[in-house]
């Protein structure tokens, strides 16, 4: 949507992109202080629309519309600008001295650690000595582990190794025995070869695990060509004899011997892995112990810093900001009041003019309302407090209450929530009092009242009522439009005034009517139904029958 | 652990593995193939949530071999818990000397009979058969001569070219259970098999890389 083109009174008004001009033009037309202003009276008081709020029992809303019809531009516009000012004024204010209330706690908290926790700073000191000694010897410990780690591991590469070398050398020394067995004792079971051929391979029964001199003895008779078993010369014999004797004989002290330097080898690794192992799980048990010591310093140390005594330099930048916070808060508190002072000059200036016309307001309502409610209803002065800042002065403003009788009391009863009367009854008194605002600030007589729906919450008597308060409203230059439905008998005819078939009459009461039957696209009920619309139209039309 | 209490334990370790070979049908069963045995037992104890009985083996680029159990093998025959067969030394030139034999335990043996019956009472050996059972059961179904060497082609085992290492840390939990359970990631990618099934398949696994 663009504007093109705006007219008052019939002059043009320039139209550019951003509106100022037609704003600030069609604002002084209308004599409002500002364009704001102007579209506040056209929206809650030219159209009485269903989403309307209510602002007769709103006193801001009261002093609003009080403000835009009741002083002159200049002061209505210069009493928006001091109530921003107080409130902005009166906003930095409290934020200051909420920054500054915050500042404070924080000092009183910091002066309070100065006293109480004088020493800390020594403790810690003291803790972290220890921390950083334990973390250096946790490095080192770590690094010993891991060299520690190396060596087991080197360790047991050869303690396996060794472990079969002395396998070979011994099968070396067992090979040679078992030939010797096999051709000395060709009919030996292969329990009895494995077992001898084994026997004393380290020196040792291999039935009962003892080192023996038996077992060496039997040895020497294997060697010696001796039954093991019975001690008789194997030589004298028929069993054949060994093959290249001497041979074999160097070779099983050849094997022997690799046999026997393994077994020391293996048994010196076995005592050295065993001694590292010891030595290395010795530095994770210590490692282990200065880890948790260092987590347990590390709460400790870190459970100090919180106590630690603030820097005085600190507490002494903060108490410089509190001030400087005390000081802005005290100058805009400064520029509050003198606004204020303004503020209320203009006041005393202004409410005595508007008191004077909410005189006129409260007797227009009266005449309108009287047309339509069978109570009697009066709108009385008073004054109200309020301010227009949330920490600043309180002022009085003009105020008009409702008041109307009821059946159960005695004269009339100050209504001072619109919840205090039947809801037709609400919409008639706003209406009333919106239309008494509008004739009272009206200067030329002039005003234009659009309504929506009014039958909606009516029965036919009140339709009656309502409809003749809007026809003696409308007179002279008053305008009333309404928007109706063909719902009722009662409104259109009310409306239109007496009942007539005077041909001229009808004519010129049609000049008067938007028939929306025939401008408005049609719906499905006004394709099938429009002769009876129109024939509908056509009586209420022709007005009320008395 | 003592000494004497780890060789009871080597013991009785190899009266387990004997008994479940015997069950299997892989008894008499030779060296190379109870020590290749031993040692998937120990590779593959995390399958079954079991620790490995050994804590370290030597690489020595032959079957896996076990000299502290070996040893004790051979207290055992002399004490006649065990039984030995077909014994001779085999030495190829410039090589040490290598015992070939088979083992098994004996049919009429009160005391291995007493003993075996005192492991079934203990929960914790009696799981352990139950998994040397199962191991078992795996490895006979590979051919013969394929179980020591599938212990040899066992993927941690198997020196690679930037191992520098010639013994396996099998006490080190994660090398042992990563390693185990990569190698069955790595072998059956994305499957969900049973502790049993995932034995059988790693076995015939092992025998196709034999023969890879």
């Amino acid at each position: 949507m663009q504007l093109l083109s705006v007219e008052v009174n019939g002059t043009a008004i320039a139209v550019s992109s951003d509106e100022i001009v037609y704003r600030t033009e069609l604002g002084n037309a209308a004599n409002a202080s500002a364009f704001v202003d102007f579209l506040t009276v056209v929206k809650y008081l030219t159209f009485f629309n269903e989403e309307r709020r209510d602002i007769l029992w709103d006193d801001q809303a009261q002093r609003q519309f009080f403000r835009i019809l009741f002083s002159t531009p200049t002061e209505a516009l210069q009493w928006i600008e001091l109530e921003q000012e107080i409130s902005r004024a009166d906003s930095r204010a409290r934020n200051h001295s909420a920054s500054a209330f915050q500042f404070e706690g924080d000092l009183r908290k910091l002066e309070a650690l100065l006293v109480n926790n004088a020493g800390v700073t020594a403790r810690l000191q003291a803790e972290q000595s220890l921390l950083d000694a334990d973390m250096h010897r946790r490095n080192s410990l770590q690094s010993s582990s891991a060299d520690q780690e190396m060596d087991l591991q080197a360790l047991r590469r050869d303690l396996e190794r060794t472990k079969l070398v002395e396998a070979d050398a011994r099968r070396g020394v067992e090979e040679i025995r078992f030939s010797k067995l096999d051709e000395l004792f060709p009919k030996w079971n292969d329990t009895a070869r494995y077992i001898y051929t084994q026997l004393f391979s380290d020196g040792r029964c291999l039935a009962c695990e003892q080192h023996t001199d038996r077992a060496l003895q039997l040895e020497k008779l294997l060697a010696d060509d001796l039954c093991v078993v019975c001690g008789s010369d194997l030589k004298a014999s028929p069993v054949p004899h060994i093959h290249n004797e001497k041979r074999v004989e160097r070779d099983l002290k050849a094997a022997l011997a690799a046999m026997e330097a393994a077994t020391v080898q293996k048994i010196a690794l076995h005592e050295a892995e065993a001694t590292a192992e010891q030595a290395w799980r010795a530095t994770l048990t210590e490692l282990a112990t200065v880890t948790t010591s260092i987590n347990q310093r590390l709460r400790d140390t870190s459970a100090l810093r919180k106590q630690l005594p603030p820097d005085p330099a600190d507490i002494a930048q903060l108490r410089v900001n509190i001030e400087q916070l005390r000081k802005s808060q005290r100058q805009e508190e400064e520029k509050r009041q003198s606004a204020e002072a303004v503020y209320e000059q203009l006041l005393v200036s202004v409410n005595s003019r508007i008191e004077t016309a909410t005189g006129r307001v409260a007797t227009i309502f009266q005449d309108l309302i009287k047309r339509f409610l069978e109570e009697s209803c009066t709108l009385s002065y008073t004054t109200v407090r309020d301010r227009p800042s949330q920490g600043g002065r309180q002022f009085l403003y003009p105020s008009l209450r409702f008041e109307m009788s009821a059946a159960a009391f005695e004269g009339q009863q100050v209504r001072a929530t619109p919840d205090d009367v039947s809801e037709s009854q609400r919409q008639f008194i706003d209406l009333a009092f919106r239309m008494a605002l509008m004739e009272a600030g009206s200067q030329d007589g002039a005003i234009s009242l659009v309504i929506e729906t009014p039958e909606a919450s009516l029965d036919a008597i009140f339709m009656g009522r309502a409809a003749a308060m809007f026809r003696e409203f409308a007179k002279g230059e008053r305008s009333v439009v309404v928007t109706s439905n063909l719902t009722s008998s009662v409104m259109i005819p009310a409306l239109m005034g007496n009942y007539t078939d005077d041909a001229g009459e009808l004519e010129k009461r049609q000049t008067r009517v938007l028939n929306l039957l025939k401008v408005a696209a049609p719906n499905a009920a006004v394709m099938h139904h429009r002769d009876q619309y129109l024939e509908f139209l056509d009586q209420g039309i022709r007005g009320q029958k008395s | 652990m003592s000494a004497r209490t780890q060789r009871v334990k080597h013991r009785v370790r190899l009266l387990q593995l004997l008994a479940a070979a015997d069950r299997a049908a892989l008894a008499p069963i030779s060296i190379d193939k109870l020590h290749a045995f031993a040692y998937l037992a120990d590779i593959l104890s995390p399958v079954w949530n079991l620790r490995p009985f050994e804590d370290r083996i030597g690489r020595t680029g032959r079957a896996p071999y076990y000299p502290d159990l070996q040893r004790e093998l051979d207290f055992m025959v002399a004490m006649g818990l065990v039984l030995p067969s077909d014994i001779s030394y085999v030495r190829k030139e410039g090589q040490p000397a290598v015992l070939t034999a088979h083992f098994a335990l004996p049919n009429d043996s009160a005391t291995v009979k007493s003993i075996r019956s005192a492991c079934g009472n203990d929960a914790e050996l009696a799981a352990q058969q139950t998994y040397l059972n199962a191991l078992a059961d795996a490895l006979a179904s590979l051919p013969d001569d394929d179980i020591s060497a599938a212990a040899t082609h066992d993927l941690v085992y198997e020196k690679s070219s930037n191992e520098s290492q010639d013994f396996i840390d099998l006490a080190s939990l994660s090398s042992r259970t990563s390693r185990a359970v990569a190698s069955f990631d790595k072998a059956f990618p994305g499957t969900k098999l049973t502790p049993a099934r995932r034995l059988v398949m790693y076995a015939h696994y092992l025998g196709h890389r034999v023969h890879a």
